[in-house]
């Protein structure tokens, strides 16, 4: 028996010791920089990678952005998109594109490294020699952004958040990539303009590439200088001004006619380069309001029945600040007194912290080994990216690991109380008949001007 | 290579190769001296085998038992002895349950089974004395035990006019009780007092969640077999969960103006068969919940000797039963009632509705079309199944192959914005191929509607890449074939929802690779003739 009980320790420490090795950052022969991490299970590689410019000019470079990065898999180096496709399909590369930070433009791959040799020719030529055909151009504007702007503008969780960004953030609001899609932001720019923002932003000095999987750290860098080496070095767009947040402690109602009540708690939260303090406040925003062991799931859903679930974070917008939101959807007959609990819930939070076994649950939760590797190799270069976006040291995600295996309780409340927001902004959409004791009251968030804070 | 005692030494040969030699090079992981404890594979060539390379392959194993012992996560396996290749041990009958994961599945079924004989295994497929039917599975390294108990009663079951009523009775037995509860919170424990929980309601089955560490096993179990054995909600927690059903069906769908349509579409062609309903209800079945029709729906559904307790990870073999039994086994039988649902329902008519929707942005065709799977022998039943995993491979594309059906469609028309398209199994009578079509205003909405069916009319065989067939082959190496082998206790579940039992599924591996080009275009064309369907047109309005 006790072998098998060894055995199973075995499989135990097998299973929940990361394959992964420390992530390094460096600068391949031509210059570029990067980040590696090697994971040793596994076959998979991701390649995530992210350039940082700047503009005066906020709608047209919107509008560029809509086409720059996607477009380029309409064809490239004179080979069509259905070519393209083909080519990637057969490697088994997965291409896509999103940004990464706010003025930053980037996408990623992924295959598996016996393609390694193959997939880099191929992404060489959709980096560097897109088609940009204007039959292309014209199709993605009106098969794909004008339905997504219609269905982005409408989401009521982002219409709570154009109202916050207008509210709380109003230099960013109309620069942010979560305002609203305006019609001249989708608008097809010309093939000639496209190549030559293309060629003066894409370059290879101001581009950050985050590579993980089991590969060596020569083979990735050879890799990034084959994919993106032959790029222009263009000047380094100076560091993203950071927005001034404006803290107000206010509750604004937009009425609509909607089944139920959207609701978004938001703060702001300082980027902090230290790992004690960050993991500490992402432990006690999963404690409360992520998921179903937190504070306000068991205040909201258990104990009042106001609302099926509850969730709580933080997202980086800009390289110094995160911005802090819990979300509840409520139903209308209980919103009002449900806004009441969840801002009382907050003020708990703030005034007692969290006990120790909400801790031992969270760092459990953040600390459970993932599954599968696949998603193990693009998390890695996804978060290694970001750090490297936000100028954070390289060894950010692994000191903010240890940080949850050794954090106490009592420096997680310390720190609650001193760094987590004291004023918040309240948005709700709900309709007129829900009753809701709000500081304004308008009809669209393109209204939100009107509240006058 | 060093062995304890004196090695055995396999050659390795056929078709399953490449999925042994993934496992091997799986648990043979780097950082790890396998040899040292039990078992090393030498490999002579790397992945992937050719078959003419066959030959050069060879596992060494230093102690057959023991390897197998690790590799299942259990105690006997099997007599070792010595091994002739070549077959000698064909004469050697199995005694008991053939065991394995994944790995030691495809050993088995490639390599070990015609050279060995099974001698001694751990009971893992048994009944509890209340009826239960307890399942093992043994995966690869797994930190927490899963717990997976499945009730075969779902959507389906629901009566008419309250649709979504199953899934309610999952709310009320799983939800935790809080300070509405009469014994108060701190009286009664939450269903995730010893790891995580959760419950999920499908058409056809219900299933209640847990993963906990090995040392809670019993406790958690205890637990779960409490709340199953009676309906002992409140009046307020009822109240409570009917709206918290409420509110779970506008976050999953209220807000979606295309699902909202589709579940009143599915909603009315559910009134003629359940089966193709839609099961969490709609706002109206759901404001007809109360604690009385709960009471009577569990009675008649929640019997024990109906329900499959599927347990995966560190398990102790040799006492799980037991501890099955001190739990689960305690769920209390019920008197015999009937539960035969009565006779098969008629198959419903055709449902067309149009809608205009503020909500909508784009107009959007939405259609499920019904199709009545294969009836008969289960050779026949999963070669269907595996017919039409290979058509949604050809709808979808193949990841290293040609472009699916459903991008070519949307690349050959301007008016197309999007469609989507996913053939599903509801259960052993029915299948659904969902799709969802958003286009321009001006685009003709009929023509829209009959895109895929067409398609699908005019498949050839010169339409299905080799290269697909290869990938159901591919398919056909990782797929698991006895319960205890599937890579999760999941899939288990997944398997059985469908309405298969679990000797069925060794069906499937043969069903994969004996699948033709033939097979997929005539599936194609039977689901291009749907039996019934429903059809939706969303517009927006302003």
């Amino acid at each position: 028996m006790s072998s098998f009980k060894l055995a199973v320790a075995f499989f135990v420490l097998a299973a929940s010791t990361p394959a992964s090795s420390q992530a390094i950052e460096g600068k391949t022969p031509k210059g570029i920089a990067y980040r590696y991490q090697r994971v040793a299970a596994g076959e998979n590689v991701a390649v995530y990678f992210g350039w940082r410019y700047g503009s005066p000019d906020e709608v047209m470079e919107r509008a560029l952005l809509s086409y720059v990065v996607p477009a380029m898999t309409f064809g490239a180096g004179g080979e069509s998109k259905d070519t393209i496709d083909r080519k990637l399909r057969e490697l088994g590369v997965t291409w896509g594109t999103y940004q990464p930070l706010e003025r930053t433009v980037g996408g990623y791959a992924t295959f598996e490294r016996p393609k390694l040799d193959q997939a880099a020719p191929l992404l060489a030529q959709i980096v560097q020699k897109p088609n940009y055909t204007a039959k292309d151009l014209d199709d993605r504007h009106k098969k794909v952004l004008i339905p997504f702007r219609e269905k982005f503008n409408r989401e009521p969780l982002n219409q709570l958040q154009f109202v916050q960004f207008a509210v709380n953030l109003p230099d960013f609001a109309d620069r942010s990539r979560w305002a609203p899609l305006s019609e001249a932001g989708i608008k097809s720019p010309s093939r000639e303009k496209l190549v030559e923002w293309h060629n003066a932003t894409l370059g290879r000095s101001n581009l950050i590439v985050s590579v993980a999987g089991n590969l060596s750290e020569g083979d990735a860098g050879s890799f990034v200088d084959r994919v993106f080496g032959a790029l222009p070095s263009v000047v380094e767009p100076p560091p993203l001004p950071e927005p001034s947040y404006k803290g107000l402690n206010k509750v604004i109602k937009i009425e609509r006619n909607v089944p139920q009540v959207y609701v978004r708690l938001y703060g702001v939260l300082e980027r902090d380069d230290d790992p004690i303090k960050t993991a500490a406040l992402v432990i006690a925003l999963g404690a409360f309001g992520n998921g179903n062991e937190s504070n306000l799931y068991k205040a909201l859903r258990e104990e009042l029945g106001a609302a099926y679930s509850t969730s709580a974070g933080s997202f980086a917008i800009s390289p110094h600040l995160n911005l802090m939101v819990a979300t509840v959807q409520f139903d209308p007959e209980k919103a009002a007194v449900g806004i009441e609990r969840l801002r009382e819930e907050y003020r708990k939070l703030l005034e007692n912290g969290i006990d120790e076994a909400m801790v031992k649950h969270e760092t459990d939760r953040l600390l459970a080994p993932t599954n599968p590797q696949s998603g193990l190799v693009a998390r890695i270069a996804t978060n290694n990216l970001a750090v490297a976006l936000r100028g954070l040291p390289v060894n950010t995600p692994a000191e903010i690991r240890k940080a949850y295996m050794n954090i106490l309780t009592e420096q997680i409340n310390e720190l609650i109380m001193e760094h987590m927001p004291k004023t918040t902004t309240l948005v709700v959409i709900a309709p007129a008949s829900v009753m809701i004791k709000a500081d304004c009251t308008i009809k669209s968030y393109s209204d939100t001007a009107k509240c006058g804070f | 290579m060093d062995c304890d005692t004196a090695p055995t030494r396999l050659p390795l040969l056929g078709r399953g190769l490449p999925a042994v030699g993934r496992t091997l090079a799986k648990i043979n992981a780097p950082r790890f001296d396998f040899c040292s404890f039990f078992v090393q594979a030498t490999l002579a060539q790397h992945l992937p085998f050719q078959s003419d390379q066959s030959q050069s392959c060879e596992l060494i194993i230093c102690n057959l038992n023991k390897a197998m012992t690790l590799a299942v996560g259990r105690i006997t396996v099997f007599e070792t002895g010595p091994i002739l290749p070549g077959g000698a041990a064909a004469a050697l009958e199995p005694k008991r349950t053939r065991v394995g994961d994944a790995f030691v599945g495809l050993v088995l079924s490639a390599v070990l089974l015609p050279l060995l004989g099974a001698v001694e295994a751990a009971a893992l497929n048994a009944k509890l004395s209340n009826g239960v039917l307890l399942q093992t599975v043994h995966p690869a390294p797994a930190a927490e035990v899963a717990i997976r108990l499945l009730v075969p009663v779902g959507g389906r079951n629901d009566p008419r006019g309250r649709e979504g009523l199953a899934h309610y009775v999952e709310h009320l037995l799983a939800a935790d009780p809080g300070p509405l509860s009469a014994t108060s919170s701190d009286g009664a424990l939450r269903l995730s007092a010893h790891g995580y929980a959760n419950a999920y309601t499908w058409p056809t089955a219900t299933v209640y969640v847990m993963n906990v560490g090995q040392d809670s096993l019993e406790s958690a179990l205890s637990l779960l077999a409490e709340r199953l054995s009676r309906l002992a909600a409140s009046d307020a927690i009822a109240e409570r969960e009917r709206r918290i059903v409420q509110q779970e069906y506008y976050l999953r769908y209220g807000d979606n103006p295309g699902l909202r349509f589709l579940a009143e579409l599915r909603t009315k062609i559910g009134r003629t068969d359940p089966m193709l309903g839609w099961n969490i209800g709609t706002p109206d079945s759901i404001r007809s919940f109360d604690l009385s029709s709960a009471q009577v729906f569990f009675d008649r559904w929640y019997r024990p000797e109906t329900m499959t307790l599927v347990l995966s990870g560190p398990l102790d073999i040799e006492n799980v039963r037991e501890v099955a039994e001190r739990t689960i086994g305690l769920i209390p039988q019920r008197p015999a009632v009937l539960r035969d649902a009565g006779p098969v329902p008629p198959v419903p008519a055709p449902v067309v509705l149009e809608r205009d929707d503020p909500d909508a942005a784009v107009p959007m065709v939405l259609r499920n079309l019904f199709v009545r799977a294969a009836a008969g022998p289960a050779q026949k039943v999963i070669a269907e199944h595996a017919a039409m995993l290979a058509l949604q491979y050809l709808l979808m594309g193949l990841k290293e192959g040609s472009k699916g059906l459903l991008a070519t469609l949307r690349d050959s028309r301007k008016d197309l914005h999007s469609i989507d398209a996913e053939i599903t199994r509801l259960d052993r009578r029915w299948l659904v191929l969902g799709m969802s079509v958003e286009a321009d205003p001006a685009a003709s909405r009929n023509a829209i509607a009959d895109l895929v069916t067409k398609r699908l009319a005019s498949l050839t065989e010169r339409d299905v890449p080799d290269r697909l067939i290869t990938e159901i082959r591919n398919l056909a190496d990782r797929t698991w074939i006895a319960a205890e082998d599937a890579p999760n206790a999941d899939d288990v579940v997944d398997w059985l929802r469908l309405g298969f039992s679990l000797n069925e599924r060794s069906q499937l591996h043969a069903a994969l690779i004996s699948l033709k080009k033939k097979d997929v275009v005539a599936f194609a064309h039977k689901v291009a003739r749907p039996d019934t369907s429903a059809t939706g047109f969303l517009r927006p309005s302003r």
